[in-house]
């Protein structure tokens, strides 16, 4: 069982880098989950790996240009989160719930980001759109949420902690409200980012958090 | 033979150098694959002196399987070589594939959870090697084991983890070389991927992996 935990979530992650489609990575990650519930052994760690490649659907989902042109992305990202919480019933460990429930929101708040910046469901109608928007604030209130799911656990979860940054500058910088007094935890925290991501040798966040400040040092 | 017949497509020279280093294979290789690659002719000539035998062994030995073995398709394997970097490929005939699956499950359960272990230290391998090389970037969503941190890290006391990544410099040849002609660049780790689509979608079959835990009883 330690082997199938790393070697299910280790083979759709390389085929999510080397196949031809996206498509390819899904069905394989779709075939992995399958094969998880044929197993029928209820141990903590399958329940967690079962979690991850959920979520490792969502992110597909998410960053599939082919298909976030219209509702049926959404819906599809929703129901990997669904599945994530529904599982996350199975799961007494406080600090893998806390860390669940981060990265269910987490992806929530990236996807109304993207809704929101018009990277998501062009080719929808702009009232069915407007179901989907979410106010700058609200998404703020989800990294909030983020960053106290985040708070009980350790260093381990700096870099996520460092990407809330990076979502959070993103967000106050292009809404009207805030980008005038852009907050100067806003702004620590996009310093602080800056280095984890180079100890964690993670150059495209990295050089994301640089420009991040770069634009609110020029606001 | 086995070994070789549970990768439906096929192993080449560093994979089979690799699966001997971790004990998965049998040291000497290359002479039982000379073995099993004679023609009849060969056979005929061979003298059955015992110290004539042990040293051609020693002869093959000191061999390369490029040096050894002779391209072509054999009964149960076909043999091409790459000539540009002097290594062998062995696809193991469609037959052999079949067979095993289909009357030898239960005997090779042992060689399959070999297999698996295998196929995960390289597709670990070529991650890493992937993000040493800067040909892919942890996203701001990422969800896959590109991350190792908070939820994605392995657990501490995961044996796989203990046994072949922790503390590990490298984990297969892939990410052996991080510089000079033996280091891959990514189209390199991509060819390799394509000349194991199929063995790693031969890690996703129920059956097979009911007969692992069956007999591993973990």
């Amino acid at each position: 069982m330690d082997l199938i935990e790393i070697a299910w979530i280790s083979i759709p992650t390389i085929y999510k880098l080397f196949a031809a489609s996206q498509a390819g990575a899904r069905d394989l990650c779709l075939r992995t989950l399958k094969m998880v519930d044929d197993l029928e052994y209820r141990e903590l760690k399958l329940t967690i790996l079962r979690a991850k490649l959920h979520l490792f659907l969502a992110a597909l989902h998410l960053h599939d240009k082919s298909e976030n042109m219209n509702t049926n992305a959404v819906e599809n990202i929703n129901h990997e989160l669904d599945s994530v919480s529904k599982l996350q019933e199975e799961i007494e460990k406080d600090e893998v719930n806390m860390a669940l429930n981060h990265h269910i929101t987490f992806t929530k708040a990236y996807l109304f980001y993207k809704i929101r910046i018009g990277r998501f469901l062009q080719n929808e109608k702009p009232n069915k759109k407007k179901h989907f928007m979410k106010k700058s604030e609200e998404i703020l209130q989800m990294i909030k949420q983020c960053d106290d799911f985040l708070g009980p656990l350790g260093e381990f979860y700096d870099v996520e902690r460092c990407k809330l940054a990076i979502l959070s500058s993103k967000i106050a910088l292009r809404s009207l409200k805030t980008r005038r007094g852009i907050e100067v935890k806003i702004t620590e925290r996009i310093k602080q980012a800056i280095g984890v991501f180079n100890v964690y040798n993670l150059k495209r966040l990295e050089i994301s958090a640089n420009y991040q400040f770069a634009k609110i040092r020029f606001k | 033979m086995l070994a070789v017949g549970l990768f439906p497509s096929g192993l080449s020279t560093d994979d089979l150098k690799e699966l001997s280093y971790l004990a998965m294979v049998p040291e000497n290789w290359k002479v039982i694959m000379k073995r099993l690659t004679r023609n009849p002719a060969e056979i005929k000539t061979l003298n059955n002196d015992i110290e004539d035998q042990q040293a051609l062994q020693e002869q093959w030995d000191n061999q390369t399987d490029y040096q050894l073995l002779t391209p072509g398709n054999y009964f149960w394997v076909v043999i091409s070589k790459n000539a540009a970097k002097e290594t062998l490929h062995y696809q193991p005939a469609q037959f052999v594939n079949k067979f095993i699956d289909s009357d030898l499950r239960a005997e090779v359960a042992s060689l399959n959870f070999f297999k698996l272990r295998y196929l995960t230290l390289l597709s670990l391998s070529m991650i890493k090697r992937l993000k040493g090389l800067y040909a892919y970037h942890e996203k701001v969503i990422e969800h896959s084991c590109i991350s190792n941190h908070g939820l994605w890290m392995y657990r501490e006391d995961n044996i796989f983890y203990k046994g072949y990544i922790k503390d590990k410099r490298h984990y297969t040849y892939i990410d052996e070389f991080q510089e000079g002609p033996k280091a891959l660049d990514a189209n390199a780790i991509r060819k390799v991927f394509e000349a194991h689509e199929s063995n790693f979608l031969s890690c996703l079959e129920s059956e097979t992996i009911l007969s692992i835990i069956k007999s591993d009883g973990n």
